[in-house]
């Protein structure tokens, strides 16, 4: 091989070993930008509320699985450990209570109590019957208004009847509530519910106020809207994206929220801003959905 | 004979007055150095670091000066005494008239007479490889003032050191040739090519190619030479072997980067 063109070969490797540290520097740039962009998606997303949405879809009693999703559990399950350690007894009335009213969440696959988890279970149950009641009302109003209608009967029945029960301690109530017919039990079931319902918002907030979790500030929206409270769904959603504004969730339950207070005009105008900042499927679908609508 | 063969001559390393081209730096030690013969000094002194062009400069100033200005070059050291003194001696007097048995003492004797009545200028090239008693009858001489010395000296630490011993007292004037800067390098490469008639070789050269040949070169003249002459050898094989691989419009970093490995300023 003549001289030169061995200098050539040379020449290759020294550009390949000058090259190999930029390449290096460049792939490990690209790695840490990647793990940084990862981190920041996991970070953003909503996977707990995805979670906890399929959860709340699916069973109420199931366990969260997400992190943040089991401490809200926790937090709530703190809550109402006072109410829980007191009303041992209204617990046990109100499963079977709620096993009588909702036949078809025991055919759930995870609905059925694992007996060493069965306290922290019926703890849980309160709240994800609240938030059944809730999934009710998203798939269909009808019934939302049926049952507040009933509700609202109830209760007017209740607070002619109640002065005993309110008045009553605990044991008392439960003693009653076994003793009594359906109605009465359903009566009672629903008086629990809601004021459980009401302080489990409240501390959600609470915590917020102290936290300011994005991601507590979206669950808290998206409780809101399935609530049909889509006013305050609203103010959350932007609560949380003023946190964390890549947040997929937070856009979404804004615009699901002004959607179903009949400002379809602003929900489209902010999926498209979303849309033209990150690329979701789901967005998409539901823009396509509202557009499809309009 | 290929186009890039006749460029390597251009390149080879080689002191003569044609080789020297006037960069606004040389152009300015020219003048300085002009400047201090014509100043009754005993001794000048110009160092660099090899290949920063001094021996050029002192061509070009013993070719330009020499019939006006009683100016002599010993561009390679004399290490015999004997013959030093007689290579002197013809310098101020005729050839004809040495004396066979010239000694230093004599040849002193003889410049002192000569004092107020005799000068001349004598360039000395590569000082440094002069042995220190040399250096020290070259200092005594130039007392006399009849010889007045252009010492050009490599510089080293040591020979800064020989150079303060020596002459500490007796310079009047200093004169340091440096590297060249980017635009030294470039005007250096134009000019010795136009000065060719390579118009069209010199504007091939961009001002990439000229960075890199300085990054290499740090703009020593001798190494830019060096560089030079591989880059044209290597354009000489492409061009009589593989011609497709070579531009007639611009030089390739990649052939500056294998003449810099061929010459191991880079290593693969």
């Amino acid at each position: 091989m003549h001289e030169i063109e061995k200098l050539e070969k040379e020449w290759r490797r020294y550009k390949s070993k000058k090259r190999a540290p930029l390449l290096i520097a460049l792939s490990v740039a690209i790695f840490f930008a990647g793990g940084y962009l990862a981190l920041q998606n996991s970070g953003t997303t909503f996977d707990a509320l995805d979670v906890k949405n399929e959860y709340l879809k699916k069973s109420g009693d199931e366990a969260p699985k997400n992190h943040s999703a089991k401490d809200i559990y926790e937090s709530e399950r703190d809550s109402l450990n006072e109410s829980e350690e007191k009303t041992e007894n209204i617990t046990r009335a109100e499963s079977t209570i709620v096993q009588k009213e909702k036949p078809s969440s025991a055919d759930t696959p995870k609905q059925p109590l694992v007996p060493e988890e069965s306290e922290k279970s019926v703890v849980l149950n309160p709240d994800t019957d609240f938030l059944d009641s809730i999934s009710s009302t998203k798939s269909n109003n009808k019934p939302q208004k049926h049952a507040k209608a009933a509700e609202s009967v109830k209760h007017e029945r209740v607070s002619k009847k109640a002065a005993p029960v309110k008045k009553s301690d605990d044991t008392q109530n439960g003693e009653k509530m076994a003793a009594n017919e359906d109605e009465n039990v359903k009566v009672s079931t629903l008086q629990i519910k809601s004021s459980k319902t009401n302080n489990t918002l409240e501390y959600l907030i609470g915590r917020f106020n102290e936290k300011r979790d994005p991601k507590l500030a979206s669950y808290i929206a998206q409780s809101y809207y399935k609530k049909g409270n889509y006013n305050e769904a609203a103010r959350w959603s932007v609560i949380a994206n003023s946190l964390d504004p890549s947040s997929e969730e937070s856009w979404l339950t804004f615009a699901r929220s002004k959607a179903k207070m009949g400002q379809k005009e602003d929900a489209i105008k902010a999926l498209k801003v979303y849309l033209n900042q990150y690329s979701s499927k789901k967005v998409k679908s539901f823009l396509h959905s509202l557009e499809a609508g309009r | 004979m290929s186009r890039y063969r006749q460029l390597q001559n251009i390149f080879i390393d080689r002191i003569e007055v044609n080789q020297y081209i006037g960069l606004d730096t040389s152009i300015l030690f020219y003048n300085k150095l002009l400047e201090s013969i014509r100043k009754p000094l005993k001794m000048i002194l110009l160092y660099g670091r090899p290949g920063t062009g001094k021996s050029v400069l002192i061509n070009k100033i013993y070719h330009d000066a020499k019939d006006k200005r009683n100016v002599f070059l010993i561009s390679t050291p004399i290490q015999k005494e004997e013959e030093f003194i007689k290579k002197l001696y013809s310098f101020i007097l005729p050839e004809s008239t040495i004396p066979e048995d010239l000694t230093y003492n004599r040849f002193i004797d003889i410049c002192n007479a000569l004092k107020e009545k005799k000068h001349v200028t004598v360039l000395l090239d590569e000082a440094q490889l002069y042995p220190s008693g040399m250096m020290e009858k070259i200092r005594l001489i130039s007392d006399t003032r009849v010889i007045k010395f252009v010492v050009s000296l490599h510089k080293t630490e040591k020979e800064d050191l020989i150079a303060k011993e020596h002459f500490q007292s007796r310079i009047w004037e200093t004169i340091e040739l440096k590297n060249g800067t980017i635009h030294d390098t470039r005007m250096y490469i134009q000019k010795k090519l136009i000065h060719h008639n390579y118009f069209e070789i010199a504007n091939m050269f961009s001002n990439s190619n000229i960075r890199l040949i300085h990054r290499f070169t740090k703009g020593n003249y001798r190494e830019i030479n060096k560089l030079m002459f591989t880059l044209f050898e290597i354009y000489d094989y492409y061009e009589t072997n593989k011609p497709s691989k070579i531009s007639d419009t611009k030089i390739k970093n990649k052939y500056i980067e294998m003449s810099a490995l061929k010459l191991g300023y880079i290593h693969a």
